[in-house]
């Protein structure tokens, strides 16, 4: 199993579409990861002499209205981007296995209340959600982080019911059970690994929506407070400078651009690799 | 001999609709009852919808009848708790009729050989042992063990369905329908593992298949269904009393151009499980159909020995030769 | 003869699935070609209905001659007005046969219309006519039903009645019973018997079972990894059955008179197209091989009888 996903990655990876944007992921990983190493500044290094200076040797991204060097608070920003977006992504995706298995494999009233819950809050769009949810928390990462994974949580919830439902009249299920497999068996064993593969194509998908949602509540100024950076914070103070130093809100706006475009031709790959497999299965 | 299993009165209903819908019920099976003798070979034949396989999952309380008893081996099945049913599980199992899909499509097969231990939560010391000498009892080559299902052919995947359910050495196996997906070159394959396996292992097949002429060829009794209900029960030796058994006999073609049939006579198509007529379910299509059929249902009655027939114009002993010597050219 | 294939070679890129096959089927004869899955027996008929390049394949050698015309290079245009024309096919499965958004009549019709140019009250005469034919009760209201609302069988019917609606002189069911239920398939196979003798029609019928071939055919062609092994009078090849493999195939069945455990099962598996064995490729699996059969590959040689083997073994004999 572990060996089939491997394969299904590689090939992905493979794909000109899949390299490329593979790459491009790792690299953004890699500068979040290591960003106190690989910012040329300390990110809340203030020089009020350099203010909104453009691009230049020095300062490759120019620097915003406090001589901070754009490009650090940039990698910083992209620190709290991505590990905002993938701790509540991986929140919200662990939450919604357990309500959409138990939903799906059991059924009943439990799965009639979940359900029309989650239809309540579906209907509403995630940003509403995030709102509400980071008013009654406060702000802060914490709340950004509850905030979003609980406004996905209806997605990934939904898509494992779903799964878990028509993975359950499959043949081997029944001879499952006619072995003598109890639930946690038929579920740990045979549904939720089935069911896993497209939740995480969607969980990929989805955190690319996270990442834009993130910065939307940082430009609201309830995601990071100052003087941690993030990408919507960041565009949030450039607003103010706009003409004078369109770099400050441009470029924190084309990363979170072109992560999700990136996070989106990744996912694309993986799916195309996953079928692939199903369709030699199928032969 | 004792018997292994024994079958009274069972019935299972579905129903369907509700809020907006008209309620409507389905009779699977309808008082069903037999007895099936350790060592033997019950054959259960009829068509497609006549409840042969939920009657498989009745037997095996897979699912839940809505009346009726099912005993193995002198323990009633309904008194067991969960625990003590999962257990029973071990002792009788069930070949499915797709092998395709009755393996998990992410285990290689000696994960799909090695589930049933670890289901009963008996893993055997050696498992590369067991793995192979259950490949070796269905005819497999031992190297297949790190292979997927994908990567075999039908008749070597029922061979695996096969070798799944006997891992935990059964007493009763329940064959559904196991041939009837394969090339009838690969099911005369199967089916004679099947008979060196009964013999090997000293078990007990309810056979499940529409085919009527496989079921003579490898079955000691027969149940022949329609619509839910027995309408005969005969060695499988015996001359057919019951019009549809007489037809489904004259509908299985035989190698051999000499036994052309023209089987003009069974007319029509099984009617739905839904609306069940009151009187006999084969009247609409019965060439021998009287008022009496249409009005009343005939029990099983006795045409002597295990002999049993509901009809209440069962044919005579000699069967009505409907084969014609061929004069076609 | 109706039709006439001679050395057929179908290749798809490196291999060849199907090779060196050559047989006919004459007006009012039905032709059995039997084969386990693999056998090349639905490539065959795919290659007879031109629609090979759709599944990327070819004939790489070889005629196929339908009265008198070799269809192998026939541009598209003219095979198309062909196929659901004069040559018309069954499919395996009448649930994807037909189309479920669409009443039952007008697909029927559009053979008629389409290749006899009938208009659309003539095409609905022929079709209820066809249907009654086909012994389908009250055809008026079946006309319409969608597929939904119809039994197995009586979709099969329908399925054929759009084959027929062409007023086809060859017709090619592939296994048009398998999926049926063992009354219903009886009556389908009896159906189609009844319409070649009463219509004059070609009929190749494409099965894995020899029973259905006794029922119904005249001729056998018996087919192994992509090669007839034997051509036969259908009941010459029962009652003397020369390749193994029919042999084999023939045992295969439980009669009426067996006892339990003599039916016989034929070991191993067919080989993939990729991993065919050297010489005749039943060797590994023939319980009469000889050195020879491991070397060279048989030949189909057909006698003055009509009748033939592709076998070392049986030749000699």
């Amino acid at each position: 199993m572990i060996r089939h996903r491997a394969l299904a990655m590689l090939k992905a990876v493979s794909t000109f579409k899949g390299g490329i944007s593979g790459a491009f992921l790792l690299l953004l990983v890699i500068g979040a990861l290591f960003a106190p190493w690989l910012s040329p500044y300390p990110y809340d290094q203030q020089d009020l002499g350099i203010m909104n200076q453009a691009p230049s040797l020095t300062h490759l991204f120019g620097t915003d209205e406090f001589g901070r060097d754009v490009l650090s608070r940039m990698i910083t920003g992209a620190r709290t981007s991505l590990s905002v977006s993938i701790t509540a992504i991986g929140i919200s995706v662990a939450l919604g296995l357990v309500l959409g298995a138990t939903c799906g494999y059991f059924g009943g009233t439990f799965d009639r209340i979940v359900m029309t819950v989650i239809d309540l809050t579906w209907s509403f769009p995630e940003i509403l959600i995030a709102l509400m949810l980071v008013a009654i928390i406060g702000p802060g990462l914490e709340g950004v982080v509850i905030a979003i994974a609980i406004a996905y949580l209806a997605q990934f919830t939904r898509l494992t019911r779903t799964q878990i439902m028509s993975l359950k009249s499959e043949t081997y299920v029944e001879a499952t059970i006619s072995l003598g497999a109890g639930h946690a068996h038929v579920l740990f064993s045979h549904l939720l690994p089935n069911a896993l593969a497209p939740v995480l194509v969607a969980a990929m998908l989805a955190t690319g929506d996270a990442i834009i949602l993130e910065a939307t509540l940082g430009f609201f100024g309830l995601g990071a407070q100052p003087p941690t950076p993030s990408w919507g914070a960041m565009m949030s103070s450039g607003t103010a400078q706009l003409f004078i130093a369109p770099w400050v809100i441009l470029l924190p706006g084309l990363a979170v651009a072109l992560t999700v475009v990136f996070i989106n031709l990744f996912g694309d790959a993986v799916i195309a690799a996953l079928d692939v497999r199903a369709k030699f299965r199928e032969a | 001999m004792s018997d292994l299993l024994t079958v009274n009165g069972l019935s299972r209903r579905f129903s369907d609709g509700g809020l907006l819908r008209k309620r409507k019920t389905f009779h699977a099976v309808s008082n069903v009852s037999f007895a099936l003798k350790k060592g033997q070979i019950l054959g259960v034949v009829g068509e497609s919808g006549c409840g042969k396989s939920t009657l498989a999952r009745l037997v095996l309380r897979l699912i839940t009848p809505s009346e009726g008893q099912v005993t193995f081996d002198g323990v009633d099945m309904a008194s067991l708790s969960r625990q003590d049913m999962r257990r029973l599980r071990q002792r009788m199992q069930l070949v499915f009729q797709d092998p395709y899909s009755a393996i998990d499509p992410r285990y290689s097969i000696r994960d799909a050989l090695l589930e049933p231990f670890r289901v009963q939560g008996a893993m055997p010391r050696s498992a590369d042992e067991t793995v192979a000498s259950l490949l070796d009892m269905v005819g497999l080559n031992s190297a297949l063990a790190a292979s997927y299902p994908h990567q075999l052919s039908g008749g070597q995947k029922q061979r695996i369905g096969i070798a799944r359910a006997l891992a935990l050495n059964p007493s009763l196996v329940v064959l559904d329908e196991p041939t009837a997906s394969l090339d009838v070159s690969v099911q005369a394959q199967i089916v004679s593992l099947l008979e060196r396996l009964r013999q090997d292992l000293g078990l007990t097949y309810l056979f499940i298949s529409h085919d009527l002429g496989l079921v003579r060829y490898f079955c000691d009794q027969i149940l022949v269904m329609y619509l839910g209900r027995i309408v005969e029960v005969l060695p499988s030796t015996a001359a057919p009393k019951h019009p549809y058994t007489r037809a489904l006999l004259d509908s299985t073609f035989e190698p051999d151009p000499k036994r052309r049939r023209t089987v003009t006579r069974l007319a029509g198509e099984i009617p739905s499980g839904y609306d069940l007529p009151t009187g006999c379910a084969f009247a609409n299509r019965c060439p021998r159909v009287t008022d009496l059929c249409r009005r009343e249902l005939s029990t099983l009655w006795s045409q002597g020995g295990a002999h049993q027939v509901a009809c209440h114009h069962p044919l005579t002993a000699a069967p009505d030769a409907i084969i014609d010597e061929r004069s076609v050219a | 003869m109706l039709l006439d294939l001679e050395m057929l070679r179908i290749s798809f890129g490196a291999f060849a699935p199907v090779d060196q096959v050559t047989l006919s089927v004459d007006r009012g004869e039905i032709l059995g070609i039997v084969g386990e899955s693999g056998s090349g027996k639905s490539l065959t008929a795919t290659a007879i209905m031109g629609l090979l390049p759709r599944i990327g394949g070819q004939v790489a050698a070889g005629t196929i001659r339908f009265d008198g015309t070799n269809l192998v290079g026939l541009p598209e245009r003219q095979m198309r007005r062909l196929r659901g024309g004069r040559i018309a096919l069954i499919t395996q499965n009448p649930m994807t046969s037909l189309d479920s958004m669409m009443r039952i009549g007008p697909q029927i019709d559009q053979a008629a219309r389409l290749h006899l140019g009938l208009g659309r009250s003539a095409a609905r005469a022929k079709s209820l006519e066809l249907m009654a034919d086909l012994r389908i009760p009250d055809p008026a209201s079946v006309y319409d039903l969608f597929p939904h609302q119809l039994s197995g069988g009586m979709k099969q019917r329908i399925v054929i009645a759009m084959a027929l609606a062409g007023d086809p002189e060859l017709l090619i069911a592939d296994e048009p019973t398998t999926a049926l239920d063992v009354t219903v398939q009886a009556q389908i196979v009896q159906i189609l018997v009844d319409l070649v003798r009463q219509r004059g029609l070609g009929l190749i019928l494409i099965t894995h079972d020899m029973g259905v071939v006794a029922q119904a055919c005249d001729r056998v062609a018996v087919m192994y990894c992509g090669r007839v092994v034997e051509l036969a009078e259908v009941d010459a090849l029962f009652a003397q059955p020369r390749h193994p493999y029919t042999q084999a195939l023939i045992r295969c069945i439980p009669r009426h008179d067996m006892a339990r455990g003599t039916m016989s099962a034929i070991p191993g598996v067919v080989p993939s197209a990729a991993a065919q064995p050297p010489g005749c490729r039943f060797n590994p699996r023939c319980a009469r091989v000889a050195d020879r059969c491991r070397i060279e590959i048989p030949e189909l040689r057909i006698g003055v009888s009509g009748n033939g083997v592709a076998c070392h073994v049986a030749e000699a004999a």
